[in-house]
C-alpha cells in the first residue's frame, strides 16, 4: 500500500483525525493505538499492518469529500494479547489514551501514555516465566564497547564496558552478551557497526538521550565514561517509553562478571546450558534438567547463578552447607517447597506496582505472598535452618501485610476505578460519602412503605436497575390508585414505572455520592501503592532471598532424586572424579543405563588427557560431563558422582565444531582457529579446557600439525598449563604421550567387538585407541554394504 | 491311533510358570528380591499398562558374568552368589531359583548384567522359552531385567489379569513392602513414564514409614525386643492411626515379606480395647531368627510361613508389642488435618482429642446416662457426667447448636413445603464490597428458592424484601455478612443445600447457649437428654465435636493400671 504519510500536506476534516495526525507525527516509527471509547483503533498504514498481523477485519472511516480512511481496532478488554502479538512481530506500539472525560462538547484530550516495545512488554502472560526480559543497549567509542541492560519488571540494571582487541571484535562482544542475556530488544548507538545476525535498532537520538540521565547517574558513584553514556542512553529510552522520569531501577551491577568462573559464548552453547545444540530448545538443556524451582523468581535466579559460578571457596562451602542441611532435613525441605509452590511472581508484581500498572487485587496478592515469607521464616526457625531471611525485611513485610489487610477488602476487584474495595473506617471522607448514599437508600426503602400506605397499593415496589435507576413499580391492576404526583417513567406489559421529585432528588444524591466515593477510593488506592513503594528496597531484598532459598532447596531436591553427592573443593589444582555422570544424558537414558566414568587431572601429571577413538563411543559426553560437574561444584550444588574433588577453576573452555556460526560468514575452520587462539591466549593454570576434535575443517596433514602444536602449547609451560581433555580422531597424536610422558596421557573409550560389529562400552580406558572403528560406525549408520567393502579395500591400501 | 500326544517341554514350562507367575506384581516382586539379594543400594522399577506391556527392574548390585547369565534363566535351584550375613543364609523359598526361568517362559525377557570386576557387561534375551545368545553390551555395574509382553502367548492367563489400574495398585503394594523391608535401599517406581513412588537411600525404618504413609512420626511407635534366638523390631501404629490407614500390616521374616494369620491376630489382641473393634492395627514388624526355626509352606505364592516353636514366638510378639504400647502416652492427641501440619507441632501433646475417632467410637456405644445423674459444669462451658462406658464430657455450645440446628432444619423444611415467607416492611438494604456484590448476584436465584427475595439496589447494594418465616426477628445484617464471607471463601456459586445449611447453621449458632453461660442442674440434664435423641449428635454443624468419651479402659491405660 502507500508509503509514509506526508505530514505537511495531508489534511483531515475532522478534529479527531487532526488530533490523530498530531500524535502520529510524533510516533512515526510506532503503530499508534488511538483510544476511541471501548476500542483502540489503528488508522491508515497502521491499520493495514495491524489487520494483517492480528487477523482482524480492516474497515474504514468516512473522510467526507476526500474518500475513506482505513482503520481497524481491538477491544480494550482484550488488548494485552493483541499487543504482544504486534510487539513479537517486531513492531513498537504507542498507546494513546483518552485522558479527560467526554463532556459531549469538546474533543476528548488524548495522550500517549506508554510505548510498548519487545523489551518493554509488561504483560506477564506474554513473558517467559523463568527468564528475564532485557533491553540491551550497546555503544562503541574509541575501541571501547559500552553495554547496559535493564529488565523493566524486575528492575535489574546491568552495565559495563570492555576494550576491543585482536581477538575480541565488536561482533564477538555482542554475541557474548546475546548468549548470556538473551535480550528481547537490542539498541545500538549510531557509531556501532551494522549487525546482521541479530535484530537490532539504532538510537538515532543518541546525543539527546545521554544528556540528562548522565548527570544523575554520575552522582550514584564511580562509573566509567562509556558505561555511563550507554546507561544514560538506555534510561532515556526507557523514560521515553514509560512516559515517566521515575523508573526506580535497582543499583547498577556489572554486566561482565569479574569474580566468577568465566565461560564464553562457545562454552555456554557447547555445554548446552540453556538450549540444545540440535534445535536450540530449552528442553533437555542443562538448565531445564536441573531446574525444579517452584517460583518464577527462583527460576530466573538459577539461570543467573549458572552464569555466575562462584570462585570463592568459602562462599561455595556456605551454599553447600545449606544444601547439605536440606538434603538431610527432608521434612523441612518438603514443607518449605510446598509453601514456595503457592508464591506467585511477586518480583514482577512489584515491578508493575512501580510502573503504575497495578490494581487492588495485585496488592492483596502481594500481601499473600509476603505472608508466605513469614510462614517460611517460622518453618525455617523451627527446623533450625542455616538460611534465614533478615529480620529487617521481615518486619517491613509484616507492616505491609497489616497495612494492606487493614485497608483492602478480603477479595478486591481488578478495576480500581469502580470502588468497592476500601474497608470502612479507613478514610473519613469516603465513609461520609458512603454513609450519605446509604442514608438515601434507606430513605427510598422507607418511601416504599410510606407510599404503600398512602396509595393503598400493597403490591407497590420500589426497584432499581442500571438503565433507569430507581423507580416505583405498580402493576396494571392497581393503576387507578396511582396518585398525581407519580411521574411516569416507563411502560411495561404488566406494569408501569414511576418516579417522584423527591425520589429523583435522592437518586441524584446517591449518584453523586457514588461518583465521589469511587474517585476517593481510587485516590486511596494510589496512596496505598505509593506507601508500599516506599518500602520497595526491603521488599525486593526479601524476594531475592526467597529466590535464593528456592534455588538451594532445588539443589537439595535434585541431589536426593538424582543421587548426587557433595563435592570437595580445594585449591590443589587437582580434579578427581569417581563414577561421574552427565546430569542431562543420565536423566534421558532409559533404565539407568548410563555408564559412569572416573577421571583424574592435575596441573602436573596428567595435565592433558588425549582421547582417541570413534565419535559414537562417548568421548564428547564424557568430556562435557567433566566440565558440567566442575561447573555444578562451583554453583554450590551436589554433583552426579560418587566422589568429586574439584579444584577452584577460573575459566571453562569448550571448543567443539558443533556450535559454529556458519551463517556469520566464517568457515568452520576459521571459527575454530579464532576460538582456539582465544583459548591459548586466555587459559591459565586454573582453567579447564575441553577440545573436541580440532583440525577437522582442513586437510589431514594441516590438521594433524596444527592439533599437535596446539596440544604441545597447552602443556609446554608448567605455570601456564590448564587441565585439558583433548579429543582427536588423529591417531598420530598419540605419540605426544611419548614426548611428554606423565604430562600427556593417552586414553580411549572402550569398544568391544561382537561378530564383527562394535559394541560401545562407554568406559574410559588408558591407552590410545588401537582400531579406527570408522568403518564399523559407518556400517552401523547404514552406509550400503558395497560402499563399506570398497572402503575396506582402500583402507588396506592406505595403511600400507 | 493315538490322539493323545505328550506336551513339549516348552509348553509344560509355560503351564507351570503360569501357575507360579500369576500377575505382573509377582514378576516385580521376584525381580526386586533378586536385586536385593544382589546387594543393591538403588532399585529402579518401571512399568507400562499395569505391567502387561513391559516391566523393567534395574539395580546397582553385584551383577552376573556371562555364565551366570545363562544359568539364571535355566531351571536352577541355587544362585552362585551367597549373602554373607548369618541370618540371611541361602533362603530358597522353593522356587526362588526358578523364578526367572518361569517368567522367561511366558514373556520376552532381556537381562543385562555387569559385575564391577568385569570389563564388559552381557545381555541375553529369551522369547517365550527360547533362549538367545549372550552378547556383550556397554552398561554400568548392576543388573537390568526387562519383561515384555507378559502372557502374550497365554491368552487364558491374560484373561485373568484385572484392569491396568488394579494391576498397578498391586505392583505399588509390592514395591512399598520391599521399601519397608529394606529402608536403606532407594526405590524409584515409574508407571507410564510418570513417577509414582520415590524413596531415597539410607533411611531409617521410621523415616521410610513416615514418607510412605504420609503420617507424622508420633503416630508410629518403636518396637525392639530381644529374645532367645529371636529379635523383633519395627513399628506399630497408634490406635488413631488405625482409623486413617487401612490394610497397612507388614510382616517380614529375615527381610522376606510373609503372611501369618495367627501373628496378626496376636498383635490385634495385644492392642485390646485401645483399638476401635472395627479397625485393624497398623504395624511393620521384622522378625530375625535362625532359618532352622522357619518352616516354609509348600504354596510359595501365598508366602505363608510357619514357625517351629510357634507358641513361644507368638508370646514374644505379644510382649514386644505390649512394651511398645506402654512406652507412650496414649491419650488421644489432637492432630489437625492435613497430617503434614501435625509436624508443625512437634511437642504438642495437648490432650484435646480427635473428633472423628471418637465419633465412630461412640456411635457404637451407649451414650445416654441414666436420668437423675449428677452433671458437673466446668468453666461454664463443659458438662461432665458419668455414663455406662465411663466418663462423658460435652461442649455445651456445640451440643446446643446441634440440637437447635436439627430443630430448625425440620421447621425449615416444613416451611419450605408451605412456602412460608414473611415480607419485610420496610425492606432492608445491605451494602457490600465489589466482589461480595458480584458473588451475591450469582447466588440470587438460589436464595430465591429458599425464600429470600433479594434484588440489586445500586452498584454494591441490595434490597431484601422477603425472608423465610424462620428468620423473622433475627439479625439479618449479620446473617448476610456471614453468608458473604462464606461465599467469598468458596469463590464460586454454591449449591442450594449448602446455602440453606449455612443460613440455618448461622441461626443455630446465634441462638444456642454460649461458652461461659451458667446452666442450672436441670438445664444441664435437659441438654444432655435432648442431645441423646438428636441426629448427628457428635458434631456441631461446623464439624467440631460435641462429646468426648473416656472408657474405663482408657482411664486404666492413662493411669497405667494396665
Amino acid at each position: 500500500m502507500s508509503s509514509e504519510l506526508d505530514f505537511e500536506n495531508v489534511e483531515f476534516s475532522t478534529p479527531m483525525m487532526q488530533q490523530y495526525l498530531q500524535v502520529k507525527k510524533q510516533y512515526q516509527d510506532c503503530i499508534v493505538w488511538f483510544r476511541l471509547g471501548d476500542f483502540y483503533e489503528m488508522f491508515l498504514d497502521d491499520a493495514v499492518t495491524g489487520s494483517r498481523i492480528l487477523g482482524i477485519t480492516l474497515t474504514s472511516r468516512a473522510r467526507g469529500k476526500d474518500g475513506r480512511i482505513p482503520m481497524c481496532g481491538v477491544p480494550y478488554h482484550a488488548a494485552d494479547q493483541y499487543l504482544s502479538k504486534l510487539v513479537k512481530a517486531g513492531h513498537k506500539v504507542a498507546i494513546c489514551e483518552q485522558v479527560t472525560e467526554p463532556d459531549g462538547k469538546n474533543l476528548v484530550e488524548r495522550e500517549v501514555i506508554r510505548v510498548i516495545t519487545p523489551g518493554t512488554l509488561l504483560d506477564e502472560k506474554s513473558l517467559e516465566r523463568k527468564q528475564n526480559n532485557y533491553v540491551l543497549c550497546v555503544s562503541l567509542k574509541n575501541q571501547i564497547v559500552g553495554a547496559a541492560a535493564v529488565d523493566l519488571l524486575t528492575r535489574e540494571f546491568l552495565a559495563g564496558e570492555v576494550r576491543l582487541d585482536a581477538d575480541k571484535t565488536f561482533f564477538q562482544v555482542l554475541s557474548e552478551l546475546h548468549a548470556c542475556l538473551q535480550p528481547a530488544e537490542i539498541l545500538l548507538s549510531p557509531s556501532c557497526p551494522a549487525v546482521d545476525a541479530f535484530k537490532t535498532s539504532t538510537l538515532k537520538e543518541w546525543k539527546l538521550y545521554i544528556q540528562f540521565p548522565s548527570k544523575k547517574l554520575a552522582q550514584t558513584g564511580e562509573i566509567a565514561p562509556t558505561t555511563l553514556e550507554t546507561a544514560a542512553a538506555l534510561i532515556s529510552y526507557l523514560q521515553y517509553t514509560q512516559k515517566t522520569d521515575t523508573l526506580r531501577l535497582q543499583s547498577i551491577q556489572p554486566i561482565w562478571q569479574e569474580n566468577y568462573l568465566k565461560m564464553n559464548r562457545s562454552t555456554i552453547q557447547n555445554l548446552e546450558l540453556f538450549a540444545t545444540l540440535h534445535e536450540g530448545h530449552r528442553h533437555h538443556s542443562f538448565l531445564q534438567t536441573i531446574d525444579h524451582t517452584l517460583t518464577a523468581m527462583g527460576g530466573r535466579l538459577l539461570r543467573q547463578w549458572i552464569l555466575k559460578p562462584l570462585t570463592d571457596q568459602e562462599a561455595i562451602e556456605e551454599r553447600l552447607d545449606s544444601v547439605a542441611f536440606f538434603v538431610q532435613k527432608r521434612t523441612a525441605r518438603e514443607e518449605l517447597r510446598s509453601i514456595l509452590k503457592e508464591v506467585i511472581d511477586v518480583e514482577r508484581l512489584l515491578g508493575r506496582l512501580n510502573l503504575g500498572i497495578s490494581n487492588p487485587r495485585d496488592l492483596k496478592n502481594l500481601a499473600h505472598a509476603l505472608d508466605a515469607m513469614l510462614h517460611i521464616t517460622y518453618v525455617s526457625k523451627r527446623s533450625q535452618s542455616p538460611f534465614l531471611f533478615d529480620g529487617h525485611s521481615i518486619s517491613i513485610a509484616q507492616q505491609i501485610i497489616d497495612l494492606i489487610n487493614r485497608t483492602l477488602s478480603e477479595l478486591p476487584p481488578i478495576d480500581p476505578h469502580k470502588g468497592g474495595f476500601i474497608l470502612e473506617g479507613i478514610d473519613q471522607e469516603l465513609d461520609t460519602w458512603r454513609h450519605t448514599a446509604s442514608k438515601s437508600r434507606t430513605w427510598i426503602v422507607e418511601l416504599e412503605t410510606t407510599e404503600r400506605k398512602k396509595t393503598g397499593i400493597t403490591s407497590l415496589k420500589i426497584k432499581f436497575n442500571q438503565v433507569f435507576g430507581f423507580y416505583i413499580e405498580v402493576s396494571n391492576a392497581n393503576l387507578t390508585h396511582v396518585p398525581s404526583y407519580f411521574v411516569r417513567k416507563q411502560t411495561l406489559v404488566n406494569a408501569e414505572r414511576f418516579s417522584t421529585p423527591e425520589l429523583k432528588k435522592h437518586e441524584e444524591i446517591i449518584l453523586a455520592a457514588n461518583a465521589e466515593s469511587e474517585k476517593r477510593e481510587y485516590d486511596l488506592f494510589q496512596k496505598l501503592v505509593a506507601h508500599v513503594l516506599e518500602t520497595l528496597h526491603p521488599l525486593q531484598s526479601l524476594i531475592k532471598q526467597a529466590a535464593e532459598l528456592d534455588c538451594l532447596l532445588n539443589f537439595a531436591h535434585l541431589a536426593e532424586y538424582a543421587h548426587y553427592s557433595r563435592p570437595t573443593l580445594t585449591a590443589s589444582g587437582e580434579l578427581n572424579i569417581k563414577n561421574g555422570r552427565h546430569p542431562v544424558i543420565e536423566h534421558i537414558t532409559k533404565d539407568q543405563q548410563f555408564v559412569p566414568n572416573d577421571v583424574t587431572l592435575s596441573t602436573k601429571n596428567p595435565q592433558l588427557l588425549l582421547i582417541t577413538g570413534p565419535n559414537m563411543a562417548g568421548k564428547s559426553v564424557f568430556m562435557r560431563q567433566v566440565a558440567l560437574i566442575t561447573l555444578m561444584a562451583h554453583l554450590g550444588s551436589f554433583v552426579p558422582a560418587d566422589v568429586a574433588q574439584i579444584t577452584i577453576t577460573d575459566q571453562i573452555f569448550v571448543r567443539s565444531g558443533a556450535a559454529d556460526m556458519i551463517t556469520a560468514g566464517l568457515s568452520t575452520f576459521m571459527v575454530e582457529m579464532v576460538e582456539t587462539a582465544h583459548i591459548l591466549r586466555h587459559a591459565t593454570v586454573k582453567s579447564l579446557v575441553i577440545m573436541d576434535e580440532i583440525g577437522r575443517g582442513t586437510s589431514t596433514y594441516d590438521g594433524i600439525s596444527i592439533a599437535w602444536a596446539i596440544a604441545e602449547e597447552l602443556v609446554k609451560e608448567r605455570k601456564f598449563g590448564p587441565k585439558t581433555l583433548f579429543a582427536t580422531h588423529y591417531h598420530e597424536l598419540q605419540a605426544l604421550a611419548d614426548k611428554w610422558p606423565g604430562k600427556i596421557a593417552n586414553f580411549h573409550m572402550a569398544i568391544a567387538e561382537h561378530q564383527g560389529k562394535p559394541v560401545f562400552l562407554y568406559k574410559l580406558r588408558e591407552g590410545g585407541a588401537s582400531h579406527s572403528f570408522g568403518l564399523a560406525v559407518a556400517q552401523l549408520a547404514g552406509i550400503p554394504e558395497p560402499v563399506i567393502e570398497r572402503a575396506k579395500t582402500l583402507l588396506k591400501k592406505l595403511e600400507k | 491311533m493315538s490322539i493323545i500326544r505328550p506336551l513339549s517341554s516348552t509348553v509344560i514350562a509355560a503351564i507351570a510358570a503360569g501357575e507360579v507367575v500369576e500377575r505382573p506384581a509377582i514378576v516385580v516382586k521376584e525381580l526386586i528380591e533378586n536385586s536385593l539379594d544382589a546387594g543393591a543400594t538403588k532399585i529402579a522399577i518401571s512399568a507400562s499398562l499395569g505391567g502387561s506391556a513391559d516391566i523393567t527392574v534395574s539395580d546397582d548390585g553385584f551383577g552376573m558374568d556371562d555364565e551366570d547369565l545363562k544359568l539364571s534363566i535355566t531351571r536352577h535351584t541355587t544362585s552362585k552368589i551367597f549373602a554373607i550375613d548369618d541370618l540371611n543364609t541361602l533362603q530358597s523359598f522353593g522356587f526362588r531359583g526358578e523364578a526367572l526361568a518361569s517368567i522367561a517362559s511366558v514373556s520376552i525377557m532381556t537381562i543385562q548384567s555387569k559385575m564391577s570386576s568385569a570389563e564388559i557387561g552381557y545381555q541375553i534375551s529369551v522369547r517365550h522359552g527360547h533362549i538367545g545368545e549372550v552378547i556383550p553390551v556397554g552398561m554400568p555395574n548392576g543388573t537390568t531385567i526387562t519383561v515384555e509382553h507378559l502372557f502374550a502367548e497365554q491368552p487364558a492367563r491374560r484373561k485373568f489379569l484385572k484392569s491396568s489400574a488394579i494391576e498397578l495398585r498391586r505392583i505399588i503394594e509390592v514395591v512399598q513392602a520391599a521399601a519397608l523391608s529394606h529402608p536403606e535401599v532407594s526405590f524409584a517406581f515409574t508407571h507410564n513414564q510418570k513417577m509414582i513412588l520415590f524413596v531415597p537411600k539410607k533411611q531409617t525404618l521410621l523415616e521410610r514409614a513416615v514418607h510412605l504413609f504420609k503420617q507424622s512420626p508420633q503416630t508410629l511407635l518403636h518396637v525392639d525386643a530381644h529374645f532367645q534366638n529371636l529379635r523383633i523390631f519395627g513399628l506399630v501404629g497408634t490406635p488413631q492411626l488405625a482409623h486413617q490407614l487401612k490394610q497397612k500390616q507388614y510382616l517380614f521374616v529375615n527381610h522376606r515379606p510373609v503372611h501369618h494369620n495367627a501373628l496378626t491376630a496376636v498383635v490385634k489382641k495385644t492392642f485390646g480395647a485401645l483399638l476401635d473393634p472395627r479397625t485393624q492395627p497398623v504395624f511393620i514388624l521384622h522378625l530375625e531368627l535362625l532359618p532352622s526355626v522357619i518352616d516354609v509352606n509348600i504354596h510359595p505364592r501365598k508366602e505363608l510361613v510357619r514357625f517351629v516353636d510357634e507358641a513361644r514366638i507368638l508370646e514374644n510378639i505379644a510382649q514386644a508389642v505390649d512394651q511398645a504400647l506402654k512406652q507412650q502416652d496414649l491419650s488421644f492427641h489432637y492432630t489437625p488435618s492435613p497430617p503434614e501440619l501435625a509436624m508443625l507441632h512437634d511437642d504438642n501433646k495437648a490432650s484435646v482429642p480427635m473428633s472423628n475417632l471418637l465419633k465412630s467410637v461412640t456411635d457404637a456405644w451407649q451414650v445416654t446416662p441414666p436420668a437423675q445423674t449428677e452433671v458437673m459444669q466446668i468453666d461454664n462451658t463443659y458438662l461432665l457426667t458419668a455414663t455406662p462406658p465411663g466418663l462423658m464430657i460435652i461442649d455445651q455450645h456445640a451440643a446446643h447448636e446441634r440440637i437447635l440446628y436439627q430443630q430448625f432444619l425440620t421447621t425449615f423444611r416444613t416451611q419450605q413445603l408451605q412456602q412460608a415467607t414473611s415480607v419485610l416492611d420496610p425492606a432492608m438494604v445491605i451494602e457490600c464490597s465489589a466482589i461480595e456484590a458480584q458473588l451475591l448476584r450469582e447466588h440470587l436465584p438460589t436464595l430465591a428458592k429458599i425464600g429470600f427475595e433479594v434484588e440489586p439496589f445500586g452498584e454494591h447494594s441490595f434490597k431484601i424484601s422477603q425472608v423465610p418465616l424462620l428468620y423473622v426477628g433475627h439479625n439479618l445484617q449479620q446473617l448476610f455478612a456471614e453468608l458473604l464471607e462464606d461465599f467469598a471463601g468458596d469463590g464460586h456459586p454454591v449449591s442450594l443445600d449448602s446455602v440453606s445449611q449455612r443460613t440455618i447453621a448461622y441461626l443455630a449458632c446465634r441462638s444456642a447457649v454460649k461458652a461461659g453461660d451458667y446452666l442450672s442442674q436441670h438445664q444441664r440434664q435437659a441438654l444432655i437428654t435432648q442431645l441423646a435423641t438428636t441426629e448427628q449428635r457428635f458434631t456441631c454443624p461446623h464439624g467440631r465435636p460435641t462429646t468426648m468419651i473416656f472408657t474405663i479402659s482408657d482411664l486404666e491405660k492413662m493411669f497405667r493400671r494396665r
